[in-house]
């Protein structure tokens, strides 16, 4: 008994110390230019999405979405998110983010409707992704929400009214 | 002997059972506006310094250290980066507090890492962190100016702080 628990606690020490090390000697790779290994990037998407769905409301926003709402929603997008998160009928880019953000036009969002007004509102910690809590309303980050939920279907009027228009 | 790698083995598997529990069930903090606890607002920072130290050590500028290259430095900084890490002067950005972890304000803050380390994160970014890679964007002599121009930026010369500012339009001030 007493050598097992010497081999659960010295095993403990061991793997902690070796933790300890690995960040304190700079072992740690921190370029953001690297790609990361597949298990990984499927690692922490898994661990990210549990942890929105354990905080984010259940509850359905208030809006039943409008056209109107879309718009709202759109313009803004158009305005903070369409530099890392690409334009809906706009090219596909690589972006040079660690993690890269989603292309939301593109690849849609396995997200719910408050599960997005959640990331929105909050960020995602070591990621690129900033909290909006302070630029924006919560009645702003549902119209938000309710656009990036749509941005593959959009009704053509509010495509064309969202669109930054050409000079 | 067998005991004690029964011992050893069950600390590995209780780990692994504890992290899968942690990630897997969400109990994972990632909202960006909590606040980190303080052993990790204490390790990271540390862990990625010494990370950039290990890489960035043998480096040096081949650029002269004068005025004409903090202005050079300073416009591409006031351009792409002001955004994020704030302007010269006491003023945070507030954008820039807005990511986990915030963007360093250099003006207040200052920095702890070196010319070349700083050159190194502008060109390579940092991982898991707002901050993306610059070498698309800028030669590496802009870089080393962009470098020099952040060491300086809580410590100006009047003459280079005038002259990065954006020509002022009519209207303001």
């Amino acid at each position: 008994m007493k050598q097992f628990v010497l081999g659960f606690l010295g095993t403990l020490v061991f793997l902690m110390t070796g933790v300890f090390g690995y960040l304190r000697l700079g072992a740690a790779e921190v370029r953001a230019d690297v790609a990361a290994p597949a298990w990984q990037r499927r690692l922490m998407h898994f661990a990210v999405r549990a942890s929105v769905q354990r905080s984010a409301p259940k509850a359905r926003s208030s809006l039943a979405p409008t056209d109107g709402d879309l718009i709202a929603g759109g313009k803004l997008y158009f305005d903070g998110c369409e530099g890392c998160h690409g334009r809906p009928g706009g090219p596909r880019r690589k972006r040079a983010l660690f993690s890269p953000p989603p292309e939301l036009a593109y690849d849609g969002t396995p997200y719910s409707e408050p599960e997005r007004f959640w990331i929105i509102k909050h960020g995602i910690r070591r990621s690129g992704m900033s909290a909006w809590n302070t630029s924006y309303t919560d009645q702003q980050l549902w119209t938000l929400a309710a656009f990036v939920g749509r941005m593959q279907d959009l009704p053509p009027s509010v495509l064309d009214a969202v669109q930054p228009k050409k000079r | 002997m067998k005991r004690l790698i029964a011992g050893s083995l069950c600390a590995v598997a209780l780990l692994g059972l504890a992290l899968g529990v942690y990630l897997g069930l969400g109990l994972m903090e990632v909202a960006a506006d909590a606040k980190p606890a303080a052993w990790e607002a204490g390790l990271m920072p540390s862990a990625v310094h010494a990370s950039v130290q290990r890489r960035a050590a043998a480096m040096q500028s081949p650029l002269p250290q004068t005025d004409a290259t903090l202005v050079a430095g300073g416009r591409l900084y006031m351009k792409d980066c002001v955004g994020c890490h704030g302007a010269p002067g006491p003023h945070p950005s507030d954008y820039g507090l807005t990511f986990f972890p915030p963007a360093p304000q250099f003006a207040q803050a200052g920095s702890r890492f070196s010319d070349a380390e700083r050159f190194w994160v502008a060109k390579h970014g940092i991982r898991m962190s707002g901050m993306y890679p610059q070498a698309p964007h800028y030669s590496d002599a802009d870089l080393w100016r962009l470098a020099a121009f952040i060491g300086r930026i809580g410590s100006l010369p009047p003459a280079v702080a005038k002259a990065i500012q954006p020509p002022a339009s009519p209207a303001s001030n």
